[in-house]
């Protein structure tokens, strides 16, 4: 069980939105603290999510089914957690892969 | 008429620096006279890297939402501050000289003035702090723990050696039409440097600047950037050419470093070299970007050396990352200053102190990051207009 004061590494470069400024060039990867428990609370929040925009996906889609869903995700060096999407730049990112599998999966 | 102008001939800088490279040495020459060391290029490798690192983690952490109350503290922390490693960087390269530097400024008189010239541009020389930061532990005066770095309390300049005579082109008179123009390319993806440009043009309005602004309706074809930015940096008539943009520097392919000017425009600093090729003939260059200064040990280029070899003779660059609204507030200051008949070298140094003394925000911080490449003394001097005739 983590403690309020446990932290892990996260290595990249603040991303420019993070602390709301706005800088005139690439600043370089730095390894930044993040709070474990504030860490916790985002990925559950972020996995929550995800997990209600996944329930409204069909099962069956024409003759195949969906039985699992990747995602790749982001932790920013402020612990923030993103959906990686298509084109985003790979800069100032941790990634994490998360694989949705269904807890069953009906076949005629 | 407005001339960009050396004044008073006889101005002399307080003390000047020559540092002469010499086998695996450099050569300190203060004032003329020879010091007693040499400092060895691997320490002054050292010394650059270990800055670069300070500014860096200070930039991180204001980044990361440092506040006005921690900045004090994150300056003089002995393990990794800017102003301890300042101060440390100071004791490496001057050692036992020091207490003579000091006695040989304090006689200056106002803000003494220090030109550097050398050929191995590997000091930030704003970053040396000339106390011992453990005096100021506990202190939360902002202006007072930041006072003892050099870029707060001296005027610093470098130049290329040899030292450039009166005679010299490069510092002779360069009379350009009333009033000054200016040259403004744009990163218009840059909310910040929109800001500098709503100035710039307020100012024409007002009749105290003429200016000429690179057209932004370009498409991402690499040839039509060249062909515009090159032909509007050869334009007779630019007195200051300013760029308000990214820059990012490719280490391991250093000619592939580039300036952004937004929507996916890259001005790759080779493109200096091509058709038209690009030759400044503007008397003052300011390069409002990000890490443009002092060249790195392991690089073989930097901008202020390439814009050198493209004509280019006074730059005002950055020594590390920038955040841009302090970018937008410092050029503000700076051309004010100088519009006001301050030399290069008192408009830069000003713009610092007014934004730290006065800045209620933390990043205010990183103006410590401007830096000179010319000659301090040149002003812009307003003159009479006279008849020809």
């Amino acid at each position: 069980m983590s403690t309020s004061t446990e932290a892990i590494l996260v290595f990249g470069t603040p991303l420019p939105g993070d602390g709301g400024q706005e800088w005139r060039g690439a600043v370089g990867a730095q390894a930044v603290e993040v709070m474990t428990a504030e860490l916790i609370r985002r990925l559950g929040a972020f996995t929550k999510h995800l997990q209600d925009a996944f329930a409204s996906i069909e099962q069956r889609v024409g003759v195949y089914d969906v039985d699992q869903i990747e995602v790749a995700a982001v932790v920013t060096t402020t612990g923030k957690v993103c959906l990686l999407g298509v084109g985003a730049e790979a800069s100032g990112e941790a990634s994490v892969r998360l694989v949705f599998r269904r807890a069953s999966v009906e076949r005629q | 008429m407005v001339v960009l102008t050396r004044g008073h001939y006889s101005r002399r800088a307080d003390m000047s620096l020559l540092i002469r490279p010499h086998d695996q040495a450099l050569e300190l020459f203060v004032n003329g006279t020879p010091v007693a060391l040499a400092v060895r290029r691997p320490d002054i490798a050292l010394i650059n890297n270990d800055l670069a690192e300070a500014a860096s983690q200070l930039v991180t952490a204001l980044q990361l939402g440092l506040t006005r109350g921690d900045l004090g503290s994150n300056l003089i922390n002995a393990a990794s501050g800017l102003a301890a490693r300042g101060h440390a960087a100071l004791n490496a390269i001057f050692g036992s000289v020091q207490a003579d530097i000091r006695e040989t400024l304090a006689a200056a008189f106002g803000v003494p003035t220090i030109e550097v010239l050398t050929d191995e541009f590997l000091i930030p020389w704003e970053w040396l702090y000339d106390q011992s930061p453990h005096t100021f532990v506990g202190t939360r005066d902002l202006a007072e723990v930041t006072s003892p770095f050099w870029a707060l309390n001296r005027i610093v300049s470098r130049r290329r050696i040899p030292r450039l005579s009166v005679s010299d082109p490069q510092i002779a008179p360069v009379a350009v039409c009333r009033p000054p123009t200016i040259g403004l390319i744009l990163n218009d993806a840059l909310q910040f440097a929109l800001r500098e440009r709503e100035w710039l043009r307020a100012q024409a309005q007002k009749g105290r600047i003429r200016l000429r602004e690179l057209p932004l309706d370009l498409g991402t074809d690499a040839w039509e950037l060249i062909r515009t930015v090159n032909r509007f940096c050869n334009e007779p008539g630019i007195d200051i050419l300013h760029l308000a943009c990214h820059a990012e520097s490719d280490t391991s392919n250093p000619l592939r470093s580039f300036l952004d000017f937004g929507h996916d425009r890259h001005y790759q600093i080779d493109y200096l070299d091509q058709s038209p090729r690009v030759g400044i003939v503007a008397p003052l260059v300011f390069l409002n970007a990000c890490s443009t200064g002092v060249r790195r040990p392991l690089e073989t280029f930097d901008f202020v050396q390439a814009l050198w070899r493209h004509g280019a003779t006074n730059v005002l660059a950055v020594e590390a990352a920038m955040e841009s609204r302090v970018a937008a507030d410092y050029a503000v200051k700076f051309y004010e200053l100088l519009l006001q008949g301050l030399s290069l070298g008192e408009a830069v140094y000003r713009a610092r102190r007014a934004l730290i003394d006065a800045g209620d925000k933390v990043e205010d911080i990183v103006a410590l990051f401007y830096s000179l490449y010319a000659e301090p003394f040149l002003t812009l001097q307003v003159r009479d207009t006279y008849k020809v005739g």
